[in-house]
């Protein structure tokens, strides 16, 4: 049994006319990191809210952890299991203080205040911000926002976080931190990442890559696959990383050349293919 | 930009250090007995009281007047009144206008509740933080749930407005200056324009404060919110020696004020 | 062609006198050509949007100058307010400033504040819908109903409407998908196109700077540190690493390229010049 399943679920929004989803299945494992990617509109925030009980599909179901969303009864266990961090970090953050912000989630769990106590503290420290905890949420930046929307739900200590575009309001630096905060997670803590984005240097740090288009999964495998389909992945509306565009148009001039992830890669391959050409 | 909502004086004071619950109960023990106080000697006493207090609390003096400011002409207005309304024998007179001792006396009693009330409410908000007493005041309150009020939810609202004034200020000033780089005009024109220049920066901010809400109430879910069951707090407040001092503090002057009532 | 726009030695210190102040802008000094796009660089809280304020008379600055067509924006005070006609300032999420019953109210509203008559003001609608590619269908809907990235370039279409001369526009497409990325670069050259406009493009996306910017100007700290063309400044490995930016990734392919030997031209910018430049060497294509 995988730890999220998604089966056949449909979903259609109440004013809108087209689906948001058109009977879409998944399987994702615990401790995988998933990258969800995909133009605006074409379905994964509907997932992502999905998968946290938030919304309920009237096709189909979706288990985490063994418990169907669509159970009232247990909710709170599906929501303490699998966490979201939504796009825009402010409207995360819901009193005026770091520490007692983060304490929010663990409050209404209704645990001990030792165990609150050192669950936030030592979720403060996993995102590096442990010395704002006495600070104004008001006075921080975009980032620190978001690092605490973070701690907030890795204080409840979730099996998942799914993060839903966390870096769109995001500057580059901003950007970074977040990815490597959320890369540790997966690899230090064994917490099952599902990253909703359409930043593709995002998705290749993956060790998955599902590509969504108007509702249906249309790609599912690791980045190196995906991001080597060019032409399909324009045709979706997204987007590939320059060393992958140019190695893919080497391959369209006729060259053997395999295409690789990353810049240095892909400079490697070029001199091999300059140096097998006798340049 | 810096904006002091309830305008927290952070000092290491023992005042900043009493336990918020202890200082809401005392506040509105003090309260009461100013306006309990019937004779001269019992407002002089809780006057004392009070401005011992204000010293302790190591916020400058400076910071107090200036929470006078909003209620200066009241006071001035209030004060005047009564030394010329009074009865009782005349101190002062000029043709019609009449100083009498009753009025004087009216005036100092007056103006010293009023200056109490402003200054030991003063006290509360600069030595304690928004946060922490909207959280007091929840603790505090915690015994109308036997009137079905429901004081978790009240006291998340009036926390999550507070953690929002400064954010939406923020969002006003940016939309009005959105506004304002396609030409719109907040400073001339007739009343009516003036008013009408208003909507488009209304409109705006009244949708955002929707999709903020939308997305706050979103988050709070996914951190299992819910205003029914019981929440435990992280921050245990205890009763402390120095909470003890100052009860006992404040109900001996208390017991002083009913004797000054008693006897003078 | 002469200098549409030039800002001299222009400072602006915030909260001045006061306990708070903090130097947001030092000595900022650059021309702008007309029809030229400038792009504007540097990390957050670097100055860049202090910087738009100042160009468009929102904010007064407390030294220097900014002298558009000739003059002074600050020579006539009581006139600034037709300086932002000129002067069109796009904040990052436009689409937080939509207020009106339909779309079309609210394109017309910064036209209207110009005077521009009735007639007119259609025909300028029609023409930026045209280049924003906005559906005339959208016109009498509200402008809640449609969806973010719609809502984005009406918000745009807004100010457009105004055909100011120039064009600032503050990280546009923040959020905005790799589709939705590249209409919108092709829609603000659209622009410059038609109105003979200048364009400053603020962001701190290098890759999409180096499509569209003639110069690029870089601030850190409120201080210039550069104002070149995208090539001189991604091949200038000393101002990228004082600046703490990066270049694109196909810059990076090509300097190290370049430093192994190969002949790697100097003006790489794309990744077409970069295939075109490997192609010369391996002599064509392999077919």
């Amino acid at each position: 049994m995988s730890f999220i399943e998604v089966k056949n679920v449909t979903y259609q929004y109440q004013d809108s006319s087209t689906k948001a989803l058109d009977n879409i299945s998944l399987n994702i494992n615990q401790g995988e990191f998933v990258s969800i990617l995909g133009h605006n509109g074409c379905g994964k925030s509907t997932l992502s809210r999905l998968l946290n009980g938030l919304l309920i599909a009237e096709q189909g179901e979706v288990i985490i952890n063994g418990i169907n969303t669509a159970d009232e009864e247990s909710i709170y266990e599906v929501r303490s299991n699998l966490g979201l961090i939504l796009q825009n970090p402010d409207n995360q953050l819901v009193t005026t203080v770091v520490e007692e912000d983060v304490a929010f989630g663990c409050e209404n769990l209704c645990l001990k205040p030792d165990e609150i106590r050192k669950r936030v503290d030592n979720a403060l420290k996993a995102v590096g911000m442990y010395d704002y905890r006495m600070f104004d949420t008001y006075r921080l930046s975009g980032g620190q926002k978001q690092k605490i929307a973070i701690a907030g739900i890795l204080a409840m200590k979730p099996k998942c976080i799914v993060l839903d575009e966390p870096t769109a309001m995001l500057d580059i630096s901003a950007r970074e931190e977040i990815i490597k905060i959320i890369k540790s997670l997966n690899q230090k803590e064994k917490i099952t990442i599902i990253l909703i984005t359409h930043y593709m240097e995002e998705a290749i740090e993956s060790k998955r890559v599902i590509v969504m288009n108007k509702g249906k999964i249309v790609l599912d495998n690791s980045p190196d696959i995906i991001f080597s389909q060019v032409e399909l992945l324009k045709s979706y509306g997204l987007d590939v990383p320059q060393s992958i565009e140019l190695i893919y148009n080497l391959r369209k001039r006729g060259y053997k050349i395999d295409y690789t992830l990353s810049a240095q890669g892909c400079i490697n391959n070029i001199v091999s293919l300059l140096q097998g050409n006798d340049i | 930009m810096n904006i002091t909502i309830g305008q927290y004086y952070p000092a290491s004071s023992i005042i900043h250090r009493l336990d918020v619950r202890v200082k809401i109960i005392l506040l509105i023990i003090n309260i009461i007995f100013i306006f309990c106080s019937f004779s001269i000697y019992s407002i002089l006493l809780m006057t004392a009281m009070i401005l011992f207090i204000m010293v302790i609390s190591k916020v400058p003096i400076k910071q107090y007047l200036r929470s006078m400011k909003a209620i200066i002409i009241i006071f001035i207005f209030t004060a005047v009144i009564n030394i010329f309304y009074g009865a009782g024998e005349t101190l002062w007179s000029f043709g019609f206008i009449k100083i009498t001792y009753d009025g004087v006396l009216n005036a100092i009693f007056i103006a010293l509740r009023l200056l109490d009330l402003i200054f030991i409410s003063s006290v509360l908000t600069y030595s304690t933080t928004p946060a922490n007493i909207t959280d007091g005041l929840e603790r505090v309150l915690s015994f109308l749930k036997i009137f079905k009020v429901n004081t978790q939810e009240l006291s998340m609202m009036m926390s999550i407005a507070i953690r929002f004034i400064p954010t939406i200020m923020e969002e006003t000033h940016k939309i009005i200056d959105a506004q304002k780089s396609r030409g719109a005009d907040f400073e001339s024109g007739n009343i009516l324009n003036r008013i009408k220049g208003i909507i488009p920066i209304i409109i705006p901010l009244f949708m955002s404060s929707i999709k903020r809400a939308t997305d706050l109430s979103v988050a709070m879910e996914c951190r299992c919110y819910n205003s029914y069951t019981k929440k435990s707090k992280m921050k245990i407040l205890r009763i402390k020696l120095c909470d003890i001092i100052a009860i006992l503090f404040v109900v001996t002057i208390c017991i002083g004020v009913i004797f000054c009532n008693i006897m003078f | 062609m002469s200098n549409l726009l030039e800002v001299k030695n222009l400072s602006y210190i915030y909260g001045k006198n006061t306990p708070y102040e903090k130097i947001a802008l030092q000595d900022i000094n650059f021309t702008l050509e007309e029809g030229k796009i400038l792009g504007i660089v540097g990390h957050s809280g670097c100055g860049k949007s202090t910087l738009s304020k100042l160009l468009n008379g929102l904010l007064k600055a407390t030294n220097g100058d900014i002298i558009l067509e000739g003059i002074n924006i600050w020579e006539k005070p009581k006139n600034i307010k037709s300086i932002r006609f000129k002067v069109g300032l796009v904040f990052q999420y436009p689409e937080h400033q939509l207020f009106a019953d339909t779309v079309k109210k609210d394109i017309e509203f910064g036209v209207m504040n110009m005077g521009v008559e009735k007639n007119q003001i259609d025909i300028r609608v029609r023409k930026v819908c045209d280049i924003l590619n906005i559906p005339l269908s959208i016109l009498d809907k509200s402008p809640f109903s449609l969806s973010g990235g719609e809502q984005k370039k009406v918000a745009l279409a807004g100010v457009m409407c105004m055909q100011p001369k120039i064009l600032i526009l503050d990280e546009p497409t923040s959020s905005l998908d790799p589709l939705s990325r590249n209409n919108l670069l092709n829609q603000v050259m659209a622009y410059k196109e038609e109105f003979n406009a200048s364009v400053i493009f603020i962001s701190h996306n290098m890759q999409e700077l180096s499509l569209i910017c003639d110069n690029i100007l870089v601030i850190k700290e409120g201080k210039q540190l550069a104002i070149d063309t995208p090539q001189n400044l991604f091949f200038d490995d000393k101002l990228l690493n004082e600046s703490g930016l990066k270049a694109p990734e196909i810059i990076y392919i090509a300097k190290e390229l370049k430093k192994l030997g190969y002949r790697i031209k100097d003006d790489i910018l794309t990744v077409d010049d970069m295939c075109k430049n490997i192609l010369e060497l391996l002599g064509g294509d392999n077919k």
